[in-house]
């Protein structure tokens, strides 16, 4: 595994005001770097800059590195990034197999199919390979989005504010099952809840742009 | 500027120029056709002076006056019944009865629901055979009225019957925006009646917002063709009917341009007066909203305007109902409420009769419906990816172009390039006259739909086309049906493309329903109306039940 | 391809130069016309004919099929309105040049709109004189001549027509006879309207109205132009400006065509339908669009009565085609079922008696009801020349159009 690395980003809004500059960072495998800072800080804009999703009128320039390789100018979809966000994002229109086959990598359909049974019983969701999404509980959808991205195989993972939208029984079991379900990756994690941040991880305070 | 998204950006916007020059060639192709032989520059194709060839005709001025007449009245009662319902259904249980029973009626053809009108309010019609003799003792159909009247008044009571529905459909999409509740609770909490809470707190705010609504809704009273084919008076008939007379006849041309030149000036200058009736409006309202006055609330009056909308509602779907007995009748005399004799044959006996034309109907339906979906897909998506510039006034042309200004152009160049009388003709036209209502349609939910679902499908490695047909299209599939459904409506309802451009050859059942009405046997028209409301009426209610089923089949699943 | 309508025109020509003293020779007649069907084989012939009455149209959706299998040519109807608006599609075609390949192949036509072609040279050329069938045809003046103009092989004539009125005997036991007892009929509170011209039954029936009421009779034999337009249309204008108030519609709304008062016949809200076929109503009848009570007749002193034609536009694509449809239409047996009110019910243009008796048949079989006009009565009035129509279309439309 590589370390994700941001170098020298710099991002300005519109009308001028810049919401990072010159910022520089480094995750290792295993590692967790939580972002903090007020609402407005920038912290879900270089979210989506890692992710090459910036809208358009935002400026933003900067290097980024996924060990040895540049992912500047690599379209989204080839950057190998796991992304969770706030809301799931499962697809209404699949069932649960469905939302995860879509994250998986393509090849033989028999290891496929067997990969998903597997990561669904690790993950105690095994009676839901085939429900619809519409059907599941918070903290399922939370697991089946978490699962839908690791099976994507992903480089290195982001969390954006990954726990807000559950209650706060269910928190502390989805944070652990995410960490104890990345060890091995870079992760980049948005919030604005000290204890979501685990114990392991570097901690970055953002400035607030307001003024 | 990374450069496979530069790349795929230029692809985009050239795709999305391509369609809006497509959209936009047989604008100016039109209007130009139209505009030269109005000043006399094509003398072959248009001998003569236009203009004095239209003033020299002494129905010019009467037909004028007509369109001017019908298209003005039919528009303040749409309006006027759209403010009456909400005053007065509103908050009422007839409310979400009416909501439910409009979209159906928004898709019936012009031409069915003309047909219909007659068959139902004529002096021997449904209506006064249900109240004869018994109730009216007459006994033979009473000559007091006609219809179509001279005065133009069932060309009138058609528009309002076809425009109502859509101006009262755009405005109740509105109130959840506006607040409306809260506005009225505060109003009448301060003591207002419910009619002066809407006309000083939700109308002011609600009328910027159904305003181009209503001005598209004008455009089409006073510049229709099919309508007033069937409805309105032949004795000078509308202007338009009169412009399309020139066309057909040897040697007016250069009157007709010239004549549907004059309209679409005159519509303008239209425009330009309902804004000033509408500043010095807003100066009134101004001055009495701070007057103070509470005003009494009235019960009968909102008893009266809430019978008067269901009564014309229901009128609506009594037109279907005397088409649909008309297309199964044998023999049906004048005073008998119901047919003496019902037969199958019209459906049944005559299938080329019917066959035919449904054929050509469907299949300029579903080209216009690909077409418009990929062509507005096409525009959207580049329009997403901000390869061109949001311009969404264009696509309101059409809608603002009298259709025989810019059909006669069109027509002419057709002539010239010897493309008239071909099915692609046709359909391109088909298309540019769908392509309007299934891109506005689509932008709203297109601009709405949450970027972090490509971003979640891209982050998990899914493609440009991937993203789009696994996830864009199928979360967005309600309002894509919906706007296949409105194409095939619309494209079902086309009349005057079809009739200028299709040289007589391709016979829809929107043209065999107009040209047909004169002559053929009544219940072979009714058949005819019938089958071309069915159609839109199929296919919107396959827009509501497939995204329904597809969700059904999922539950079932889990 | 190209060549063919070259080649055929000289031979057209040849037949034209021959055709006002005799019939061409026979064989040199069968060497051509063999010739015309073979190119007509697998042409699409675009056959642009009033569609307004399902009856005719289904007509022509049968003689589509014969013409099909007899002769491999494939006839489509292309519905039309008004054949004036193909007379203006064919000048606006030649305004534009566009000579080869047009979009009407063979058109339904008569009266005004046949002059207006041949005036602006808008026909394909003589071509009557190829077809076998036309030696079946009759020989009379309301054949040779439309409207006064002389057809000189120009168009082909498809059937006769005449102008009758229906009533219901159930209702009206007395109809009038003429123009004057119209009038006192509806004073009496008789119910009438005729349709506004242009429309084709409504400038007939100013027609006969002119017709029965001029003082200068002999004037509309000859183009208006020679004529004392005013002088000899103002009894007409004195009858009209009196009758229309009392009609229905009150002058203001008109019926669109003569089978709209055929229906309004059945409502009640006329008493007397216009139609240009003495056998209309007996179809109306047995397709259960009239009660069987009512009757067809003229008015005593006869009624205008003309013939009607198709013709080829001189840009035609499909000229071959559209001869071997010409030649088809009338044949004794597409003739016999136009007869027929089952389908149609149009008088014949055929001279019965040159018609070979195994032919024959078809014609006595057919059964015209009480409904239609009874045979041999109704006597015919000519058409005014051709001009005519115009300048009382014009002269209507000015008086009572706005």
């Amino acid at each position: 595994m590589n370390a994700l690395r941001v170098e020298q980003l710099t991002i300005t809004l519109p009308n001028d005001v810049k919401l990072c500059d010159q910022l520089s960072f480094t995750i290792e495998p295993g590692r967790v770097l939580a972002l903090m800072g007020p609402s407005g800080s920038g912290k879900s804009s270089i979210l989506s800059w890692i992710t090459g999703t910036l809208a358009k009128e935002i400026h933003a320039s900067g290097e980024l590195w996924l060990g040895g390789t540049s992912l500047v100018g690599v379209p989204t979809e080839k950057r190998r990034l796991g992304l969770m966000l706030q809301q799931d994002y499962l697809f209404p229109h699949m069932s649960v197999d469905q939302n995860l086959k879509f994250g998986l990598q393509s090849g033989d359909k028999v290891e496929r199919e067997r990969k998903i049974t597997e990561s669904l019983g690790n993950a105690g969701l095994a009676s839901l390979q085939h429900a619809n999404p519409a059907t599941l509980s918070g903290g399922q959808r939370s697991r089946v989005s978490l699962l839908r991205s690791l099976l994507s195989e992903p480089c290195a993972l982001l969390l954006d504010e990954p726990f807000a939208r559950l209650d706060s029984q269910l928190r502390q079991q989805i944070r652990e099952f995410t960490w104890a379900a990345c060890k091995e990756l870079p992760v980049l994690l948005v919030t604005h809840d000290k204890a979501d941040i685990p114990a392991h991880a570097d901690v970055l305070e953002l400035a607030d742009n307001h003024a | 500027m990374p450069h496979f998204v530069a790349h795929g950006r230029v692809l985009a916007a050239l795709a999305a120029i391509g369609v809006a020059l497509l959209f936009t060639a047989p604008l100016l192709i039109g209007l130009t056709g139209t505009i030269a032989p109005a000043f006399g520059l094509m003398p072959e194709l248009a001998p003569g002076n236009g203009f004095l060839q239209l003033l020299e005709d002494p129905r010019f001025l009467p037909a004028l006056k007509l369109s001017i007449k019908t298209g003005v009245i039919a528009t303040l009662l749409v309006l006027l019944f759209t403010i009456v319902a909400l005053v007065c259904l509103h908050k009422t249980r007839w409310w979400r009865w009416m909501l439910a029973a409009l979209p159906p009626l928004l898709a019936i053809p012009h031409a069915a629901l003309a047909v219909g009108l007659v068959f139902l309010v004529a002096p021997s019609g449904w209506i006064v055979r249900l109240f004869s003799p018994w109730l009216t003792t007459w006994e033979r159909p009473p000559a007091d009225w006609v219809v179509p009247d001279a005065g133009g008044w069932s060309l009138i009571a058609g528009l309002v019957m076809k425009e109502a529905p859509f101006l009262l459909l755009a405005a109740a999409a509105q109130l959840p925006r506006l607040n409306v509740d809260a506005l009225l609770k505060i109003g009448l909490t301060l003591g207002y009646s419910p009619a002066r809470c809407w006309s000083r707190l939700v109308l002011p705010t609600l009328y910027p917002r159904i305003r181009l609504t209503l001005f598209v809704i004008l455009a089409f009273n006073l510049s229709v063709v099919d309508m007033a084919l069937l409805l309105g008076p032949g004795n000078p008939p509308t202007l338009s009917v009169l412009l399309l007379s020139y066309v057909h006849e040897p040697g007016f041309r250069a009157a007709a341009s010239a004549g549907a030149l004059m309209l679409a000036v005159g519509m303008a200058a239209f425009f330009v007066a309902v804004i000033l009736i509408e500043k010095s409006i807003a100066q009134v309202a101004k001055r009495r909203r701070e007057s103070g006055h509470r005003g009494h609330g009235i019960g009968l009056f909102r008893q009266i305007g809430k019978y008067s909308v269901v009564a014309l509602i229901l009128c609506s779907v009594f037109t279907l109902v005397a088409l649909l007995l008309w297309s199964f009748t044998q023999r049906w005399r004048f005073p008998a409420a119901l047919p003496d004799t019902f037969t199958a044959r019209h459906w049944l006996g005559r299938s080329d009769l019917l066959l035919d034309p449904l054929w050509a109907t469907i299949l300029f339906a579903m080209f216009s419906c690909v077409a418009t979906l990929v062509g507005a897909m096409v525009w959207l998506e580049a329009e997403r990816l901000d390869a061109v510039k949001k311009i969404d006034w264009l696509w309101y042309v059409p809608f603002f172009i009298p259709q025989v200004t810019l059909l006669f152009g069109w027509q002419a160049a057709s002539l010239i390039t010897a493309s008239d009388g071909q099915w692609l003709t046709v359909a391109y036209a088909h298309w540019v006259y769908t392509l309007p209502y299934v891109v506005l349609i689509l932008a709203v939910a297109w601009r709405e739909l949450d970027p972090n679902w490509n971003n979640a499908a891209s982050v998990l490695g899914a493609g440009y086309w991937k993203v789009l047909f696994r996830i864009r299209l199928p979360l967005l599939i309600k309002p894509v049906l919906q706007a296949m459904a409105v194409a095939v409506a619309v494209s079902v309802a086309q009349y005057l493309p079809t009739a200028l451009l299709g040289a007589g050859r391709h016979n829809t059942l929107a043209i065999e329903v107009v040209t047909s009405f004169g002559g053929v046997d009544r219940r072979v028209i009714a058949t005819l109306a019938v089958l071309q409301s069915l159609l839109p009426l199929i296919v919107f209610s396959l827009a509501l039940l497939i995204p329904a089923a597809m969700q059904q089949k999922q539950q079932q699943h889990s | 391809m190209n060549l063919f309508p070259q080649s055929l025109r000289k031979c057209l020509l040849a037949c034209a130069l021959l055709l006002p003293v005799q019939l061409p020779d026979a064989a040199s007649v069968d060497d051509s016309w063999a010739d015309v069907v073979q190119e007509a084989r697998g042409q699409t012939v675009y056959f642009n004919a009033w569609g307004g009455s399902d009856r005719i149209n289904a007509y022509l959706e049968w003689a589509g099929k014969q013409l099909q299998s007899e002769y491999g040519v494939s006839l489509i109807h292309v519905k039309i309105g008004d054949i004036a608006e193909v007379v203006g599609q064919l000048e606006a075609a030649k305004a534009v040049g566009r000579d080869t390949d047009g979009n009407v192949d063979l058109m339904w036509v008569n009266g005004e709109n046949f002059a207006a072609l041949k005036r602006n040279e808008l026909l394909f050329g003589s071509f009557t004189g190829l077809l076998p069938n036309t030696a079946y045809v009759k020989q009379a003046p309301s054949i040779t001549h439309d409207f006064s103009i002389p057809v000189e092989g120009l168009e082909s004539p498809w059937g006769g027509a005449q102008l009758v009125f229906i009533y219901d005997s159930a209702v009206t036991k007395t109809p009038p006879q003429s123009a004057i007892e119209l009038m006192t009929y509806i004073k009496d509170g008789g119910r009438f309207s005729y349709p506004a011209p242009p429309a084709f039954h409504g400038t007939t029936m100013v027609k006969q109205f002119l017709s029965e009421l001029t003082d200068d009779k002999a004037a509309l034999a000859s183009p208006v132009g020679e004529a004392d337009f005013d002088a000899a249309t103002k009894p007409l204008w004195a009858y009209l400006d009196e009758l229309h108030p009392m009609l229905w519609g009150k002058g203001k709304s008109w019926p669109t065509s003569g089978e709209q008062t055929r229906q309004m016949l059945d409502d009640g809200e006329v008493d007397i339908a216009i139609s240009f076929n003495p056998n209309e109503a007996a179809a109306a009848v047995k397709s259960g669009q009239l009660a069987d009570t009512v009757r067809t007749y003229t008015f005593s002193e006869g009624t205008i009565g003309n013939t009607h034609f198709v013709t080829i536009p001189y840009n035609a694509k499909a000229a071959a085609g559209a001869m071997v449809a010409a030649n088809y239409l009338v044949s004794p047996e597409a003739q016999a079922r136009k007869a027929d009110p089952e389908y149609w019910g149009d008088p014949t243009v055929l001279d019965i008696d040159t018609v070979p008796s195994e032919m024959l048949a078809k014609f006595s079989e057919i059964d015209l009801g009480v409904w239609a006009l009874p045979l041999g009565s109704g006597k015919t009035l000519s058409e005014p020349h051709a001009s005519w129509a115009q300048a009382l279309e014009a002269a209507w439309i000015e008086r009572y159009g706005q």
